[in-house]
């Protein structure tokens, strides 16, 4: 037994080991730079750096150069750079174990204005609140990092409420995946369309249109609009398809509603009611009269001013004078923005009423560049195609094969069409070495109480509340966090630049630190090289985000505790100490004396 | 590796298009040099800005051997230039998307502004630009050609002259133009434009004396404008200085000369004074070296090690200052062969490779000149260690391969090998060691694998296992000179391929691109040379036996 331990022990501290761990470990670390480049510092974080296997690796070559020292006992003077050498090496594993085992690292992310007095660190958690209950658990997610085996349900409890999550999935980058069919029992018309732009070498791309939901009835191409829609008569195909014969504006039309206070309608006027002379009604027994003033159908502001561009967009508004019991208002609607003032001008709103104004769909997309993909009542499919220059043309849709437009070289054609459709949603796990975006990992999460239950995803970082059997129930999967015990309040973030350039020469914030307890209240300069310091913690800048208004002014800090530091500098000089030492004293091939040729 | 480099030299040299435009010869443009200019974020003469305009430009600092301020001035009074071939181009598919012949080397200004293919792809390039999209090697060279463009334009116009400091203290303002010197009088801005029209008036009829009066009197008005946002006068002096008397060129010519002289030492043995004049003539060259570091050190206010053009020199300045530290130390001419060698290599590969020798301003995270000059230094020296100790082992593989039987040279040379990688290692994990003390002041830890922190390490591991193995007898002195040439890959990797190969990590700032092609054809030719140096080894038996060990009575 003791030579078994005695031939291990002298295996482990051999040369020869010392030399294959030094070849491997320095091969494995070349190929995990390799694999940062090729993929993500926080993939190479993830996978190799902060790994059990690479503590473990580490831990592997201490021991080898422990026991390398230890095999030279008893130690005599020739051996003191070796041993004060491999020391070192020992003491700054130890260091960096400890920082590793104890050691915070974390961020923090504070608008100007904004104080925090806890971080984010790079360690997940998985918490279930009842707030009303006054109850609050954290669970640590591994399934972030093992998966949940196919069947299988996690169970997460909250004691002494009743309240119980399970989570049967997990999606590291979840992509969702549209799918359409066509066994809907309910007629749900929808197209596929394709559309092919010059320029755009990626092939074509290809949506699905569903007439009867507003939400997807049109594409927004940007340049364009395409727009799917059903028609049960021949007139109302007709007109659809016909082009308008007043092609220089389309004309004042719409509705106007005046709703009271509370937002009920009281009246509803068609304009063109409006157009010759005033319109006269009662409410709660008192004469009312609406003027017109004004329809803009192409409404701009210029110069303080409402005008009517000849060229602009689409834009109809509406203004008109309301005569009520308590004097006279004009009132000004937009149909495109109803949420923008109702009355205008000097007056106050006396009568208490606002207008909503809606103006018809169809003489809106007369002049402006939308194709309407038709399909009437035999199934048939029909198409017409205006342009803001007044260009029109429409006929029948083939399918499969392009249809002319009115702008050149764009080119659409509809791939199918069902006239039942259903569409369904469906999410994948796209997995971590997937092209294109990464989306945020999602959990699939139920709620259950009261004999209640409520399924849902769960983004990472974007706290969900389930309302379940009366209660609300708040579900959180994301980064933990850690209380730095005391705050930081982002004063001011500046980056000055180097003259006459746009290249920031540094970033730095003036940011106030905050600790009651201590009664500490001071503001400081952090920027790079010159961070924070307070208590165990470092405050340092590590970058800088635009806030809403294009200007930088959310200001990321990183902060750190790294308990190991110290012990690390200990053994950084001990180290370079013992290689000296090493050098003066080692023996070496001495230079032979030369002979004589 | 010498004839490559001449034949390189030359085919630069004769590629050089023939200027038609003449260029005023009779003025020294003295009177202008001096002028201080704000322009990428610093202060510098008017003499700096037009050579690195030139080099912009054309590719070449001294381009057709003419003082590039006669360049500057010219462009903005004849419009001859806009047909004269200024702009290099050199990627085939550029030329394609052109549609220039593949043998053209230099387009005109015209040329190229009219070009249907570059028409068409400019506005698709600076679409991709404003959306911060990737862009291909084409794109990318499109886009530089199209910066050239516009420099060039704004050259002739008078708008990159931004020599005007603007009124107020503001030290982050951007300087104006002559021509729109707005917050000035009426008064003012009349006369700095009368001032510079004269000056071009003076160019044109090719007058020393009139443009030196006219360049006196602009620049004293321009001093006068806003003193407090002028530069100290003696910062331009100097950088003037720096630019004229090169000295790095000088110290390499040194250098050169001293390997010349190594070498008759070697050959005359009993000679001391050629011994001592190779290193006296080595002694000037470093003392040049030197002061050149110095001085763009003044210039430019920080240590000069921030980006590859100050490294390479930096590695070669000290690959010289071991050698005579060694030389002092042992009196054997080796040294001073591998050094002398080696820094000229490193001074000239420096102007060859495509590493910009512009003095730019340094991004935030280097900007801690304590750390930069403890770090970055300590780390530098091992680079330089580690090069002199490759050097060596090429010699000490030579003499294998030449002379095998001199068994007193090879112990030798495994000694000087030895000792010269005994410095680099103390250096490289010093300065390691010394990068993670200042990432863990700064930014709170001492060590987070970035890529370059890590080749560090992987060097710093490489070596180790040099000296273990050979501690272990599994490489002998043989082994030893070869692994200290392969050593120096992981060097090179450390150094140039993590910016250059990996483009990623905190350390991939101030190095732009290029010069790849040289570092793998070096490399080849190192390859073959190790196997050609290997297999002539196996073939001479008996095998040298491992060296002796023997305690060292130094």
């Amino acid at each position: 037994m003791t030579n078994f331990l005695n031939s291990i022990f002298r295996f482990l501290a051999s040369l020869k080991l010392a030399v294959i761990l030094l070849v491997g470990f320095a091969v494995l670390l070349g190929i995990a730079t390799f694999y940062e480049s090729s993929t993500s510092t926080e993939a190479a974080q993830r996978v190799i750096y902060k790994s059990a296997w690479f503590d473990f690796l580490l831990f592997f070559l201490g021991v080898n150069v422990f026991c390398a020292a230890m095999n030279r006992l008893p130690w005599n003077k020739r051996h003191a750079g070796f041993v004060i050498t491999h020391l070192g090496i020992i003491i700054i594993l130890i260091g960096s174990m400890i920082t590793r085992q104890f050691g915070v690292e974390g961020q923090l992310v504070l608008q100007e204005g904004q104080a925090a007095d806890s971080i984010q660190i790079n360690e997940s958690v998985f918490a279930v609140a009842a707030p009303r209950l006054n109850a609050r658990k954290e669970f640590d997610p591994w399934f972030m990092n093992k998966g949940i085996p196919p069947g299988k349900e996690l169970r997460y409890e909250l004691d002494n409420t009743g309240i119980v999550c399970y989570i049967d999935d997990y999606l590291f980058n979840p992509r969702f995946i549209e799918r359409v069919a066509n066994h809907n029992p309910q007629p749900n018309p929808a197209v596929q369309i394709a559309i092919h732009q010059p320029g755009q070498s990626e092939g074509q791309m290809k949506e699905w249109l569903f007439a009867n939901m507003s939400n997807r009835n049109q594409l927004n191409l940007g340049m364009a609009v395409i727009e799917f829609r059903q028609v049960q008569t021949a007139e109302e195909l007709q007109t659809a398809l016909e082009q308008p014969s007043s092609q220089e504006e389309a004309g004042p039309a719409g509705v106007v509603t005046l709703r009271n206070s509370e937002g009920q309608a009281i009246q509803t006027i068609p304009v063109k009611n409006l157009m010759s002379q005033p319109y006269a009604f009662e409410w709660e027994g008192k004469p009312y009269k609406v003027i017109l003033r004004d329809f803009f159908p192409r409404a701009a502001v210029e110069n303080n001013d409402l005008i009517n561009r000849e060229n602009g967009p689409m834009n109809p508004a509406i203004r008109f004078t309301l005569t009520s019991p308590d004097g006279d208002e004009d009132h000004l609607a937009f149909s495109e923005f109803p949420d923008l003032g109702s009355f205008h001008g000097s007056d106050p709103n006396k009568s208490g009423l606002t207008a909503l104004f809606k103006y018809p769909k169809e003489n809106f997309s007369k002049r402006e560049n939308r194709a309407v993909i038709l399909l009437d009542g035999d199934g048939k499919l029909h198409y017409r195609a205006a342009s803001e220059s007044g260009k029109w043309i429409s006929g029948e849709v083939e399918i499969g094969s392009p249809f002319q437009t009115v702008w050149p070289a764009v080119n659409i054609s509809v791939q199918q069409m069902l006239p039942n459709a259903q569409l369904t949603e469906e999410i994948v796990d796209a997995g971590e070495n997937a092209s294109g975006p990464h989306n945020n990992p999602v959990a699939h999460v139920r709620v259950e109480y009261n004999g209640k239950s409520v399924e849902r995803y769960v983004s990472y970082n974007r706290p969900s509340s389930f309302s379940v059997g009366g209660e609300a129930v708040a579900v959180e999967l994301g980064q933990k966090k850690y209380p730095l015990g005391f705050a930081v309040q982002l004063i001011d973030f500046q980056a000055p630049r180097y003259p006459g350039t746009n290249r920031p020469a540094r970033f730095q914030s003036v940011v106030k630190l905050i600790d009651p307890e201590q009664q500490v209240e001071e503001e400081r300069l952090v920027y790079m090289n010159n961070p924070l310091a307070y208590n165990r913690f470092l405050v340092y800048q590590s970058g800088y985000e635009e806030g809403r208004n294009g200007a930088p002014d959310v200001s990321i800090f990183s902060v750190a505790w790294a308990p190991g530091t110290s012990t690390i500098y200990v053994g950084s000089i001990i180290l370079c100490m013992g290689m000296v030492l090493i050098y003066v004293t080692r023996r070496t091939p001495s230079i032979p004396i030369e002979k004589n040729e | 590796m010498m004839r490559r480099l001449f034949l390189l030299i030359f085919a630069i040299i004769t590629s050089l298009p023939v200027c038609a435009v003449e260029l005023p010869n009779n003025i020294d443009f003295d009177a202008v040099r001096d002028i201080p200019i704000l322009e990428g974020g610093r202060h510098k003469p008017l003499d700096t800005f037009a050579g690195e305009a030139m080099r912009e430009i054309t590719g070449r600092w001294n381009f057709n051997k003419q003082d590039p301020l006669a360049y500057l001035f010219s462009f903005m009074i004849s419009d001859e230039w806009l047909q004269e071939p200024l702009f290099r181009i050199d990627y085939l598919p550029l030329k394609e998307v052109l549609g220039v012949d593949s043998s053209a080397k230099h387009l005109s200004y015209n040329q190229i502004i009219s070009n249907p293919g570059f028409k068409e792809l400019i506005p698709q390039v600076s679409q991709k630009i404003e959306h911060g999209a990737k862009l291909n090697r084409l794109e990318n060279e499109i886009a530089t050609l199209y910066h050239k463009l516009i420099l060039f334009q704004e050259v002739q116009s008078g708008e990159a002259l931004t020599i005007v400091p603007p009124q107020g203290d503001d030290q982050e303002a951007a300087w104006l133009t002559i021509n729109h010197a707005h917050g000035y009088s009426e008064e003012i801005q009349q006369s700095l434009q009368d001032a510079f029209t004269n000056l071009l008036a003076a160019v044109k009829a090719n007058s020393g004396a009139n443009f030196n009066n006219y360049g006196e009197s602009l620049k004293q008005q321009l001093a006068q404008l806003n003193p407090t946002l002028y530069p100290p006068m003696i910062d331009v002096a100097r950088e003037i200085s720096y630019n004229h008397t090169r000295p790095f060129l000088r110290s390499w010519i040194f250098y050169l000369l001293s390997f010349l002289l190594f070498l008759f030492a070697l050959y005359f043995k009993t000679n001391s004074k050629l011994y001592w004049t190779a290193m006296a003539v080595i002694s000037i060259g470093f003392a040049y070296n030197t002061w050149g570091l110095i001085l763009r050190s003044l210039v430019s206010h920080r240590p000069p090690v921030s980006n590859m053009y100050e490294s390479v020199i930096f590695v070669g300045w000290g690959i010289i200052l071991f050698a005579l530290i060694f030389e002092f130390v042992y009196r054997e001419r080796w040294f001073g062969v591998s050094a002398s060698i080696l820094g000229v290599g490193m001074l000239v590969l420096a102007d060859i490779l495509p590493f910009d020798p512009n003095i730019e301003p340094l991004v935030p995270v280097l900007r801690s000149n304590y750390w930069l000059i403890i770090h970055v230094l300590t780390i530098t020296l091992s680079y330089s260690a580690f090069a002199l100790a490759m050097g060596m082992a090429h010699i000490n593989l030579g003499i294998y391969f030449y002379l095998p039987k001199r068994r007193d040279l090879l112990a030798k040379f495994s000694l000087f090998t030895y000792r010269v990688l005994q410095v680099g290692t103390v250096l490289l994990a010093a300065g390691t060691i010394l990068g993670g003390v200042w990432a863990a002041e700064s930014w709170g830890r001492f060590w987070g694998w970035d890529p370059k922190e890590t080749w560090a390490l992987i060097s710093l591991l490489g070596y180790m296992a040099i000296l273990h193995a050979r501690h272990t007898n599994w490489i002998a002195d043989f082994g030893t000179a070869v692994c200290s040439v392969i050593g120096f890959w992981l060097i090179l990797m450390t150094w140039y391929g993590v910016n250059f190969v990996l483009a990623t990590g905190l350390h991939s700032y101030g190095f732009g691109s290029g010069g790849g092609k040289y570092i793998i054809g070096y490399l080849l030719l190192e390859t073959l040379f190790l196997v050609g140096v290997a297999y002539k080894y196996n073939m001479s038996s008996p095998p040298a036996p491992p060296a002796q060990v023997q305690e060292e009575n130094a």
